[in-house]
Order: structure tokens, then C-alpha cells, then sequence
């Protein structure tokens, strides 16, 4: 190749470069650095119950988020946007979130001196900077999956790094504040906000964003107005609802339900966007070279509302991928050649 | 236009660092300019934290600390902290808080003898001065109905001298809440 080919082929890439990733990677290592300076010289000063608190949300983390990638079965989404989503959540939306939070608690009380803060601010402080990260993925292109439940998944990644981060800060700080027998502390902090209602908030909240704005990124030319004023409705619905939570200190039937309705809410949305998810990529994928690898049975039992065995979801579920793989990204792509192998196994496996 | 058009990536990467920036810098910085102060109203007592005072002519109280009672005037502040169960009389209260002065490596620090008062409501108190070259500190210790609070009072050696009668007295309309008068 020549020395020309080889610049073209470097300048090529540099242009495919988001601008929007690096805004984004630019926003974590911020982040990371100012959390590192503030919570992370805090942890190292408690000493072994500090390292432990990070410990012990960190498996917790790990094991929510290894549970929700295994969820999306027929997914091939890029591992470098799941970090992304974990990253801008745990680093980028913590970071900005905590300076804001208490910044808004002063200006409440210089101002009108009480502080709603909690209930008041916090919710749109926290959930526009997720949904920003959301927002984010949904443009980058080597990432772009815009459909809704890609904006859900992603959005659930988001407020999961979020949450787990926040929780952790807020387990750190709790020993600081309250020194005493930090085991039964940190057990304490992680089935309050771990196991019971804190379980369902942060990735429920930012899930059912993330499916408003992807929902709106794949509207069709007429119903871009309409869609866009819709995922509005979602966020500012959500961000009550995040309000709502946050006016209670204790478990309570008011913050179950704050948290409980969206999380059905949620399951709501998958069910929905699933089914949408099918009937779209069954339509585009008619389109698509090697579509013709599956024979009209199949391709009408990949339409099935409801597959009737596990070999069925199985099929529609790799051919899902090979559709999105085929619509999305270029022939020829290591994920193309993966979908398309992925489809003929799935073929065999029919067979 | 199409979502991963130049146009749009750009205004994508502005939206995205334009919001974190504000809200992660802005916010602290509109905090910052707000003005904290709060004049207070001479004669009329001031309650945060369970301690309350009545501070003279030109204190000011921070809006944005309630928990603490802060009140400043000129460079002096005057903090009362949240009252906890008194171990003893104000002077035996007292000498362990001073103690740290003493010993300050950085600092010599003119100590005074306890001097004893008594408050408006007739509780018992005492307070040791501490001065250094432009600065002073003075602890006060009120003990009433077995509750005690610490006020320190800081700030110049100037504001000391023209100051210290007037805190005096404001001390001693310290009462602490739930106590008897």
C-alpha cells in the first residue's frame, strides 16, 4: 500500500472519530480524576472498611450488571458501549451530581432559606446528566443502535454505574461521618440501597429515558415533533417520579410506589419495544443481502408474536442480530461475519 | 438531517460538554456569587442547632449553615456549637478545649485565666482568651440545666479590642433549648 493510500486510509479514521465520544471521554476523565481526589483520598483515609464499602458494591455491581447484559439475549451490542454507558454513569453523571447537588442545596437555602433540594433539584440534576449519557451513545455512530430498546439497555447501564457509584460515595461517607463498627454499617447501607427499594431506581429511571430518546431518535420524518415531545413527557415524568422517591427518609408506601411503578412501567416497555423491535428488523431485514439465508417458515415464525419453543426464540433471536448486524454496520465488519455465522447456526440448529 | 451527521455530532459533543460543564461548574459557581449573609435584627434572639442568642447592632447570620450557629461582624465569627451533656462545671468544660492552643506548634498563643460569668437567664459560664499576633480566639463555655455549649468566637486582634465587651454581653444571652430559664 502506498505511503498516500496509508494517510488517506489514517485521516479516514481520525474524521470517523465522534466528536461526541470524545466529549463524553472527556467528561469521565473528569470525573474520574475528581472523584479519585475527593471520594477516593476519603476511602483510602478510613482505611480497611473504606477499600471494603468499594469492595463489597463493586461485586454487587458487577453481578446487576452481568445479570442485565444476560438479559438481552438477542442483542450483539458493542462491549465498547456498555463500558461507555457504565463509565459516563459511574464516573461522569456521579462526579457532576455530587458538586451540584449540594451547590443547589446552598442556593435554596441563600435563597429562599429552606432547602427542597432533595425533591426538588436533584432529580433534574441527576437524571438529565444520565439521560445526557444516553443521548450520547444514541448519537455516536459506531454505536448507534436507535431503537428503543437499545436506548433502554444502554440507559439502564448508565443509571446502574450511577447508582452503584453514588451508593459506595454514600457508604464511604456514612463511616466517615459515623465511626463505629463498619461492617454491620456497610451491610446495613447495601440492603437498604442495594436489595430493597434502592434496587429499583437509578437504572429504572435512566432504562425508561433512554428507551424515550432512542424512541424519538428512530422516528420516521412525520413523527420526529411528535416523538420528541414524547420522550420530553417520559423525562420529565421520571424526574417526578425520582422527586417523589426522594421526599421519604424511610421505606414507606409512598417511595414503594415511587419506585415500584416505574420499574413495571419498565418491564412494560421491554415487552412493547420488543415486539416493535421484531416486526422492525423483520421488515428491514427482507431488505438486506443474505436475508435470503432463511426460508419463508422461518422468517415467519421470526414474526411470531409469541414463539412457541426455545429453539424458535433462539433462531429469531440470532437473526435479530444478523438483521441488525446486516442494516447497521458495514459488510464485511468482524460482527457481520459473526451475525451471519451466528444465522447459519442457528439454520443447522433448526434443521 | 441524519443523526451522525458532522452537524449534528458537533452539536451532540457541544450539548454534552456544555450541560456537564454547567452543571458540574456552573451550579458551584452560582452558589458561590449568591450573598450568604443575612443581617440580624439587634435585640431579637437567633435559635439554630438548640442554641439561641441575641446578638447587638450589625451581626450577620450565613443562610446557608443550619446546624451550627454562625453569626459574623467585621472579620469576627462567632460559632455555638449544638449543645451535648455537660461533664462538669464551665471552668473544668473549658480547660480541656484550650488545651490544643497551648500546644500549638505553629502559634504562641497568650492564654488568659478562666474568667467565670453569668448569663442573662442565670446559668453559669466562663471563657479563656487566647491572643497571637492579629488574631485572637476565644473560647466560651455556658452550662445550663446540665446541658452545656461551646461558643468560639475568632477573628483579628483589632476586632478583639473594639469587639470584646459587646461579645461578652451577647454571650451572655446564650440559652440552650430545652433548658430551664
Amino acid at each position: 500500500m502506498s505511503t498516500a493510500a496509508v494517510g488517506a486510509t489514517a485521516e479516514a479514521r481520525v474524521r470517523r472519530i465522534s466528536p461526541v465520544a470524545v466529549a463524553m471521554l472527556i467528561v469521565i476523565a473528569i470525573g474520574a480524576w475528581n472523584l479519585w481526589q475527593v471520594d477516593g483520598q476519603l476511602s483510602i483515609g478510613l482505611g480497611l472498611p473504606g477499600v471494603a464499602a468499594w469492595v463489597a458494591w463493586a461485586i454487587y455491581g458487577l453481578v446487576a450488571i452481568a445479570i442485565v447484559v444476560a438479559l438481552q439475549r438477542f442483542a450483539d451490542r458493542p462491549i465498547t458501549g456498555m463500558v461507555l454507558a457504565l463509565a459516563w454513569g459511574g464516573l461522569a453523571a456521579t462526579w457532576a451530581a455530587e458538586g451540584a447537588n449540594a451547590a443547589a442545596s446552598t442556593i435554596f437555602l441563600r435563597v429562599i432559606d429552606s432547602d427542597p433540594h432533595a425533591w426538588l433539584s436533584t432529580p433534574v440534576i441527576e437524571e438529565s446528566l444520565k439521560a445526557v449519557g444516553v443521548l450520547g451513545l444514541v448519537l455516536i455512530p459506531v454505536l448507534r443502535r436507535v431503537r428503543p430498546l437499545d436506548g433502554l439497555f444502554y440507559g439502564v447501564l448508565v443509571g446502574a454505574g450511577f447508582q452503584v457509584v453514588e451508593d459506595a460515595i454514600y457508604t464511604t461517607t456514612s463511616l466517615f461521618q459515623n465511626p463505629g463498627e463498619p461492617g454491620p454499617a456497610i451491610i446495613a447501607t447495601m440492603v437498604m440501597r442495594g436489595f430493597t427499594i434502592g434496587l429499583f431506581t437509578h437504572a429504572v429511571y435512566t432504562g425508561i429515558v433512554g428507551a424515550g430518546i432512542a424512541w424519538a431518535a428512530c422516528a420516521p420524518s412525520g413523527q420526529r415533533l411528535r416523538r420528541s415531545l414524547g420522550a420530553i413527557g417520559i423525562f420529565v415524568a421520571v424526574m417526578a417520579a425520582h422527586g417523589i422517591f426522594n421526599t421519604q427518609d424511610t421505606i414507606n408506601p409512598i417511595n414503594l410506589a415511587a419506585a415500584l411503578i416505574p420499574f413495571a412501567v419498565l418491564l412494560l416497555v421491554i415487552r412493547y419495544a420488543r415486539r416493535g423491535e421484531i416486526a422492525f428488523l423483520a421488515a428491514e431485514a427482507a431488505s438486506q443481502d443474505g436475508w435470503g439465508e432463511l426460508r419463508t417458515d422461518e422468517v415467519a415464525l421470526i414474526g411470531a408474536a409469541r414463539p412457541d419453543d426455545k429453539q424458535t426464540r433462539r433462531l429469531r433471536d440470532r437473526a435479530i442480530a444478523f438483521a441488525w448486524a446486516a442494516d447497521r454496520l458495514e459488510p464485511g465488519t468482524r460482527r457481520y461475519r459473526r451475525a451471519v455465522e451466528r444465522l447459519r447456526g442457528a439454520r443447522h440448529g433448526a434443521a | 438531517m441524519k443523526i451522525d451527521s458532522r452537524p449534528v455530532q458537533w452539536i451532540g459533543a457541544a450539548l454534552i460538554l456544555g450541560w456537564a460543564g454547567f452543571i458540574a461548574l456552573g451550579l458551584p459557581q452560582i452558589a458561590a456569587a449568591i450573598p450568604n449573609e443575612a443581617a440580624t435584627e439587634a435585640g431579637t434572639p437567633v435559635t439554630v442547632g438548640g442554641v439561641t442568642i441575641t446578638p447587638s447592632e450589625g451581626w450577620s447570620l450565613p443562610k446557608d449553615v443550619s446546624e451550627i450557629l454562625i453569626l459574623r461582624k467585621a472579620g469576627s465569627q462567632l460559632t455555638a456549637l449544638p449543645p451535648a451533656p455537660a461533664t462538669g462545671d464551665a471552668t473544668s468544660i473549658l480547660a480541656p478545649l484550650v488545651e490544643p492552643l497551648r500546644q500549638d506548634p505553629n502559634v504562641t498563643w497568650n492564654l488568659g485565666d478562666p474568667q467565670p460569668f453569668t448569663t442573662a437567664s442565670g446559668a453559669s459560664g466562663a471563657y479563656v482568651v487566647a491572643l497571637a499576633p492579629q488574631q485572637f480566639v476565644t473560647n466560651y463555655v455556658v452550662v445550663q440545666d446540665g446541658q452545656s455549649t461551646q461558643v468560639i468566637v475568632t477573628g483579628t486582634d483589632a476586632d478583639w479590642t473594639s469587639l470584646h465587651e459587646e461579645i461578652l454581653n451577647m454571650v451572655k444571652t446564650v440559652a440552650i433549648a430545652g433548658g430551664g430559664s
